[in-house]
């Protein structure tokens, strides 16, 4: 089919642009803030300051050092960290990202697939199902920054289940409760939204005919409510991302994991220029990924919207 | 009724909570560092690392989230406003121009951009109040735009330009009084979404900054103490929830009228 491959490269090509103005926008309004990398070290004297500015480029003009930051990053260099000299930031990013990956990959399927299930489990309405629809908008009230503190006080302090912080690895114990702090609010958006949707369809005149001539709740699930009733949820899962992103930087300074929320804000903070550069860029990247993804997705679970 | 009750014994509390305290916020009590509550000495919260009464750094930190709120909100509704107003009045290439805007930014995670901008341009609490509601307006806007260009259709409109009035007089006096209901309703579902994002950002650190406090910086420090003393964390998780709650209760109602 041309147009879908036409209309996939056209995606590419915007989500490239949308990549590169978000680069931009981070480069000159770092630039632009005050203060520099080398506050800290202000009693540096003079000369060996020049130096430090010589050697990592900042001497020279705005316009130069963007170019050359553009054309390093061409070749996959995303350059030295001011904040870390030792350290390139594709390395100390290639150490966050394990950790920062595995943990935002239990909390997505987490939230999806405990969100998916509950929803459906609300949508019929009986008893257990209104209990967890009540839960759901109870807990779209705690944001992350409650649920992590919490979570730890209960499972960890208090009754001494699970490890209070720290990372042993992906498939450790020491992944369970940051994963659900991270998960649980995103879950509860997905429930209320599978919900919704999902009581729309039952509505609809080709279902109620379907339970008229007496098929079950899980029958008509499986005979194409669920396939159209999630396309809302789908759609949703750019948002969820970036919604799981902005959590992961409460959970991981809440549980003292090592992960690249952390490089965020400490970048920011101290004006690491590149290595908050390469975080952003991992982000944006990431985000337009999935978003491209889900279009992908959508179009498949969906033929009404392909080009 | 439960949910007027809420509402009416929260505002009752931020109001004259006060009164039922003789401490202030910033003075420390070198005996009572991580003390449990004591109603002998009218510490009903306990005291928290160097001794401050809690109860009386919640009762404040509860006033700076809402009156943060409040501001972020009104900033959000008024951006809302003028931009759906405008969209919605003008049409044409104004409208395709504003709403393209407003398309273009919802596709982006704003909330990223906000945490940039804090940590890069300082963290003054007008910053807080104008980012918060710039981030917000989006919504509001493509509703405003949407009952603008119902509203425009309707006679009184007609008769009032008919008579002769400015465009400034329509948009003023006409139109702008019939989008109060909106915009009182708005004004619930913004409060608790900002008083979050404040809340968000003072966790981070790049919110609200000493000898001020809001609910989220509260939380923060309850975090790192909560071994020594747990009240320090659930106290203020307790106010912003319910604050949350009973804010969200009402504007939960509204959607539901929403056609």
């Amino acid at each position: 089919m041309p147009s879908l491959f036409v209309w996939l490269l056209k995606r590419c090509a915007f989500a490239l642009l949308a990549l590169f103005i978000l680069l931009t926008l981070t480069f000159f309004l770092l630039r632009l803030a005050p203060g520099g990398p080398f506050d800290a070290e202000r009693s540096l004297p003079p000369e060996q300051m020049a130096a430090l500015q010589q050697r990592f480029a900042l001497d020279q003009p705005l316009a130069q050092q963007y170019l050359s930051y553009l054309g390093d990053l061409a070749q996959g260099d995303l350059g030295p960290s001011f904040g870390y000299p030792d350290f390139a930031v594709s390395t100390l990013i290639m150490q966050a990202l394990p950790v920062s990956l595995s943990l935002g990959g239990w909390a997505f399927a987490l939230a999806f697939l405990g969100g998916l299930g509950i929803g459906i489990l609300a949508a019929r309405g009986r008893l257990l199902g209104r209990i967890l629809d009540q839960l759901a908008t109870l807990l779209l009230a705690v944001p992350n920054f409650v649920l992590a503190p919490l979570l730890v006080l209960l499972f960890a302090l208090t009754l001494r289940w699970l490890p209070a912080g720290g990372w042993d690895g992906p498939f450790s114990r020491s992944v369970i409760l940051p994963a659900l702090a991270l998960a649980l609010p995103v879950m509860a958006s997905i429930a209320v939204l599978m919900r919704a949707s999902l009581a729309e369809v039952l509505k609809s005149e080709p279902s109620q005919l379907q339970r008229a001539f007496g098929l079950s709740y899980f029958a008509e699930l499986r005979g194409g409510a669920l396939k159209l009733a999630v396309l809302p949820v789908v759609a949703y899962a750019g948002a969820a991302l970036a919604q799981l992103l902005t959590g992961s930087l409460v959970v991981e300074q809440v549980f003292g994991l090592p992960g690249l929320g952390r490089y965020f804000v400490l970048g920011a903070l101290n004006r690491d220029y590149t290595l908050l550069l390469g975080v952003v860029l991992l982000f944006g990247a990431l985000i337009l990924l999935l978003q491209l993804l889900t279009d992908v997705l959508l179009m498949w679970l969906d033929p009404r919207i392909r080009p | 009724m439960i949910r007027y009750a809420l509402l009416a014994l929260l505002l009752a509390w931020l109001l004259l909570g006060g009164l039922l305290s003789p401490h202030s916020i910033a003075e420390p009590h070198w005996t009572r560092l991580f003390a449990g509550a004591d109603f002998a000495h009218a510490h009903f919260l306990g005291n928290d690392a160097i001794g401050r009464d809690v109860y009386v750094r919640v009762l404040f930190a509860a006033r700076v989230s809402v009156l943060l709120g409040l501001s972020g909100a009104l900033v959000a509704l008024l951006i809302g406003l003028s931009v759906g107003i405008l969209a919605g009045w003008f049409g044409g290439f104004i409208d395709q121009l504003l709403m393209r805007g407003v398309d273009v930014l919802n596709a982006l995670p704003l909330v990223f951009l906000l945490l940039l901008l804090m940590a890069l341009f300082g963290r003054s609490l007008g910053l807080i109040v104008l980012a918060a509601g710039a981030v917000l307006w989006l919504d509001f806007a493509r509703i405003v735009r949407a009952q603008v260009l119902k509203l425009k259709t309707l006679p009184f409109i007609e008769a009032a330009r008919l008579l002769g009035a400015p465009t400034h007089r329509l948009l003023l006096v006409e139109l702008l009084p019939n989008l109060r209901r909106s915009a009182l309703a708005y004004l619930a579902v913004l409060l608790p979404k900002v008083i979050l994002l404040e809340s968000f950002l003072s966790f981070l650190g790049l919110g609200v900054q000493e000898p001020f406090a809001s609910l989220g910086g509260l939380i923060a420090d309850g975090a790192i103490d909560m071994e020594s003393q747990p009240l320090l964390l659930l106290a203020p998780v307790l106010v912003l929830g319910l604050l949350i709650l009973s804010v969200r209760s009402f504007s939960a109602r509204w959607a539901d009228q929403q056609p």
